[in-house]
């Protein structure tokens, strides 16, 4: 906190007080939170096995290449098989290490795209309002009316299976929450007197967009975000669960999880492997969207 | 005097909030005898809200920490657990909020409202009763009975405090904690809520702690005066002793009275006091006050302030050193 | 007088439209104000104040009149053609809390009408201005760089001074710039603003409720009810022979830090403000007025001049 107690009267040639921005405020929250270190390390984890997968097990051979003596075989039997191989004899330890590229690169680019349409959208409606409000808000009111998953189906259905058609489907069923839930949060920004000082200061409806609208609703920004992507790469296994999305034999954990169904009762692995990963990441994810909520809630700041 | 109804034995609160100690009240004696009203004057951040809430126990429970005794009737608040201060809240001490407009609950009719808090505490009370003590208590306050059946945002802001006050004043209170209860409100309508608090005071024979910033309000309704700087009462005494122009008083409360614009002066410029309200977590030294006292010397500066005391009034500055016995 | 005045209002109206009907915020307002003067403009929360404080600025759209700054008519001015008047008109909000944009420094909030009249050309002449403006209102300058909410109402009220000044503006709106803050500061403030209006020559329209603020920086006062004008006259005037009934029942109802008052019960005046959607024809006052007689509840009282320079809207005064 400034030192708002030091004399006022004395002339001081104290230092400049620091400029702490907020940023580094919630950093340094976040790092005293032991959860929210848990949950970055898992998350960067995630990204690392995405990372690296294509060094460890090169795609062809390892991903996709069907191995007929190693047909289900268990898990810690075989020393290059550590997570074993399912019923066409495919690793799955790599099968898991490139689903988790289609996991996150489907649920942080839809969630990415969604939420900067929805910013855009969102702040046009907050600053000028009017007809341009209502025609944005009509047209959300009628993709929001129609369930999600029953969007991603009619897309995925009509554009047929692929990483691209699947990312279109959940930035699209995606884009009416955020604009709503970020035109609510613009709304009372642009409320805010300050808005109205800039207006009398001669500011454009560009300028408080880029000054004072967005720098202050950045942190909700930020927060939507972490719950959303975990949220989509849900979606992505769900829809991949039931046979829409990805093309096999391109590996993801929905449809991993859809064939391993089948062998459930011999191979239990089949199925907890999958599932493991896919509840590991949204679980980190999501916990680390709280920690976040947490860092940036103003309840918790010292009150000058 | 009358008898003794609340006592405050050196009371501090401190908040902990991101590891930064606030020391929000410290130190504070007080006594309040049967039907007396006391102001409690000061700006904002003197803790003159944490001590109300601290009489009823409503502060955070994990960030702050109450130390000394709040003697009421002879018990300790302080001590209390949870059960025991419910039955004290709301029938013997209740609160008025300074903000009418959220401290009451939109979806209750508001006659429900006030017949809730007199069905808590009076178990077994028939329907009938509370019907007519609801019609009772809106008559006191000056609101038509006919209205309880309206939701409280069919109220203007006024109205909807006569309603708070209602609602504090349903069990009989012996001791009323009026914070900042006018602030929100019109001039016009500020006076027409202080002469009914008056009233009802006057008829229910309740003590009252009136907490405020402004002295016109304190000359008009109390009888006994606390000021308070950085969570210390800094001077005390009956209204005509900290009014009287002719004697000596605190730098602070000499300063707060110059700081008001009189309305029957002519006066081109007013006499501020400098600086600012010390942070409660960072005190000055010494006595709190002296980096914005123009009469600030050089004992001021670090130690403990004596406190001058003369019969039941006391200060608590250097200045008075010598006129009295210091403890 | 016969130089123009820097600011005037022709029976300025600003209704907004709400679904009981019309609301009328300012009704038939005529300001006359010259320069170097301050008007103060008194009332209760309610009676369109800040809503007339708005729109002279064109902050708000007004819905009939005529708003005349230096002799030039600028009620139908566009936004675009408004930018250069920006420069000379500003605004001091009430609430220091919700007036500083948070995610910005002091040195930005100060810098920004600089940046968007593109007024210096190098960051370091726009940098020696901003500590230039803190220092004029009392900031010290080691705070550039803090943000608004680490400091406490009186600076932050400062850094929304500065930033109205740094324009330099001739004619500022000062929309309640003290009510929100403790008495002690308070005081600190209003004397800077009335230091710098001897300083910079400001004209200032000075909004409030509180009739003891105004007393000392008001050449004139004018107190409005519910959107109209009930009395103008010059401050001296207006606070020993105060004319309009609701001028009274706002003088009688300040509480006076003096014992020498208590018991002495004053007149409080009974009801409250009704309401201005759809008002009834005839005084606005009548409901709550102690004199109102049949007249006043059907003739609109017309705004006339009682004595020199004293107006006042009432048929009781004669």
């Amino acid at each position: 906190m400034a030192n708002v107690s030091a004399a006022a009267n004395t002339p001081t040639k104290a230092k400049k007080v620091k400029k702490n921005s907020q940023g580094a405020e919630v950093w340094s929250r976040l790092k005293n939170r032991k959860l929210a270190m848990i949950a970055l390390a898992g998350i960067l984890l995630v990204c690392f096995i995405a990372l690296i997968s294509d060094i460890v097990y090169p795609y062809q051979k390892w991903a996709i290449e069907q191995v007929a003596s190693n047909k289900l075989l268990q898990p810690f039997k075989d020393g290059s098989h550590w997570l074993g191989c399912d019923h066409l004899g495919r690793d799955m330890a790599a099968r898991i290490f490139h689903g988790s590229r289609v996991a996150l690169l489907i649920g942080v680019g839809s969630t990415l795209i969604s939420l900067f349409i929805g910013s855009v959208l969102a702040c046009i409606c907050a600053l000028y309002g009017g007809l341009a409000d209502m025609i944005i808000m009509r047209i959300m009111d009628i993709l929001s009316s129609v369930p999600g998953i029953i969007i991603s189906l009619a897309i995925c259905s009509g554009l047929g299976n692929g990483i691209w058609q699947l990312m279109t489907a959940i930035t699209i069923s995606g884009v009416s929450y955020h604009t709503r839930m970020i035109r609510s949060y613009s709304l009372s920004v642009a409320q805010m007197e300050y808005v109205e000082s800039s207006t009398a200061l001669g500011g454009t409806p560009t300028h408080i967009m880029f000054k004072h609208l967005f720098p202050n609703i950045i942190s909700i920004i930020i927060i939507q975000c972490a719950g959303n992507v975990s949220g989509n790469i849900l979606q992505v296994a769900t829809l991949s669960f039931i046979g829409l999305g990805i093309k096999p034999p391109r590996p993801e954990w929905g449809s991993m999880l859809n064939e391993g169904l089948t062998y459930m009762m011999r191979s239990p692995f089949m199925v907890w492997v999958p599932g493991i990963a896919l509840v590991f990441t949204s679980l980190m994810i999501n916990t680390f969207g709280d920690c976040l909520r947490d860092a940036f809630d103003p309840q918790l700041k010292g009150k000058a | 005097m009358g008898e003794t109804l609340l006592e405050l034995k050196d009371l501090s609160v401190r908040y902990t909030t991101d590891g930064v100690i606030s020391r929000a009240v410290n130190h504070v004696n007080l006594k309040l005898d049967k039907g007396e009203i006391l102001g409690l004057v000061g700006e904002t951040g003197a803790g003159k809200t944490t001590t109300a809430l601290s009489l009823l126990k409503l502060l955070p429970k994990y960030t702050s920490e109450v130390d000394g005794e709040i003697l009421f009737e002879g018990k300790d608040i302080n001590k209390m657990d949870d059960k025991e201060i419910r039955n004290i809240r709301g029938s013997k001490i209740s609160m008025i909020f300074q903000d009418p407009m959220t401290s009451l609950n939109p979806v209750f009719r508001v006659g429900e409202q006030i017949a809730d808090v007199i069905k808590i505490h009076n178990e077994g009370i028939s329907l009938h009763e509370v019907e007519d003590r609801v019609d009772n208590i809106l008559t006191m306050v000056g609101i038509p009975p006919s209205r309880k059946r309206e939701y409280p945002h069919q109220f203007s802001g006024g109205m909807k405090q006569r309603i708070m006050i209602a609602i504090a004043i349903a069990c009989n209170p012996d001791l009323l904690l009026a914070d900042e209860p006018t602030t929100a409100l019109d001039v016009t309508i500020q006076a027409q809520v202080i002469k009914m608090m008056r009233n009802l005071q006057k008829e229910l024979k309740s003590s009252v702690i009136l907490i405020t910033h402004d002295l016109g309000i304190v000359a008009n309704f109390c009888d006994k005066v606390a000021i308070m700087y950085a969570g210390e009462i800094i001077e005390y005494g009956t209204l005509e002793e900290l009014f009287d122009k002719s004697k000596p008083h605190h730098p602070y409360t000499e300063g707060l009275f110059g700081s008001i614009p009189n309305i029957q002066e002519k006066t081109s410029r007013l006499k501020p006091i400098f600086g600012l309200t010390p942070n409660p977590a960072e005190l000055p030294e010494g006595c709190h006050f002296h980096p914005r006292c123009e009469k600030c010397m050089e004992v001021c500066k670090s130690g403990e302030v004596p406190t001058y005391r003369n019969g039941d009034y006391r200060c608590q500055c250097h200045l008075f050193a010598g006129k009295e016995a210091a403890v | 007088m016969s130089e123009t005045p820097l600011l005037e209002t022709i029976h300025l109206k600003k209704y907004f439209d709400t679904p009981a009907g019309p609301l009328h915020a300012v009704d038939d307002v005529n300001i006359k104000l010259y320069k170097g003067k301050t008007l103060g403009v008194v009332g209760e929360s309610g009676c369109g104040k800040s809503t007339l404080g708005r729109t002279v600025l064109k902050l708000l759209e007004s819905t009939d009149g005529q708003i005349i700054y230096n002799g030039e008519d600028i009620t139908f001015k566009k936004k675009k053609e408004m930018l250069p008047l920006r420069r000379q008109m500003q605004i001091i909000f009430q609430d220091p809390f919700s007036s500083l944009d948070p995610k910005m420094t002091v040195a930005d909030i100060i810098e920004e009408p600089l940046k968007i009249h593109k007024l210096f050309k190098t960051k370091e002449e726009r940098q020696a201005r901003v500590v230039e403006l803190m220092s004029l209102v009392g900031l010290d300058e080691r705070y550039v760089n803090t943000y608004p909410h680490e400091l406490d109402g009186g600076r932050r009220q400062r850094i929304g001074v500065a930033r109205a000044l740094a324009l330099n503006p001739e004619f500022i709106v000062c929309d309640e710039p003290v009510s929100a803050l403790d008495v002690s500061i308070q005081a600190q403030i209003l004397n800077l603003m009335m230091d710098l209006k001897d300083q910079l020559g400001l004209t200032y329209i000075f909004i409030t409720h509180d009739l003891s603020v105004v007393k000392h920086i008001s050449d004139d006062i004018m107190v409005l009810y519910l959107g109209k004008m009930a009395e103008m006259a010059p401050s001296d005037m207006l606070f020993d022979n105060p004319l309009h009934p609701y001028t009274k029942a706002l003088l009688t109802a300040i509480p006076i830090p003096d014992i020498s008052y208590k018991g002495k019960e004053a007149e409080v005046m009974k009801g409250e403000v009704t309401s201005p959607i759809n008002p009834p024809p005839g005084c606005r006052f009548a409901a709550r007025c102690p004199f109102a007689k049949e007249e006043c509840r059907s003739v609109t009282p017309e705004f006339r001049e009682v004595e020199p320079n004293h107006f006042v809207a009432c048929h009781i005064v004669k």
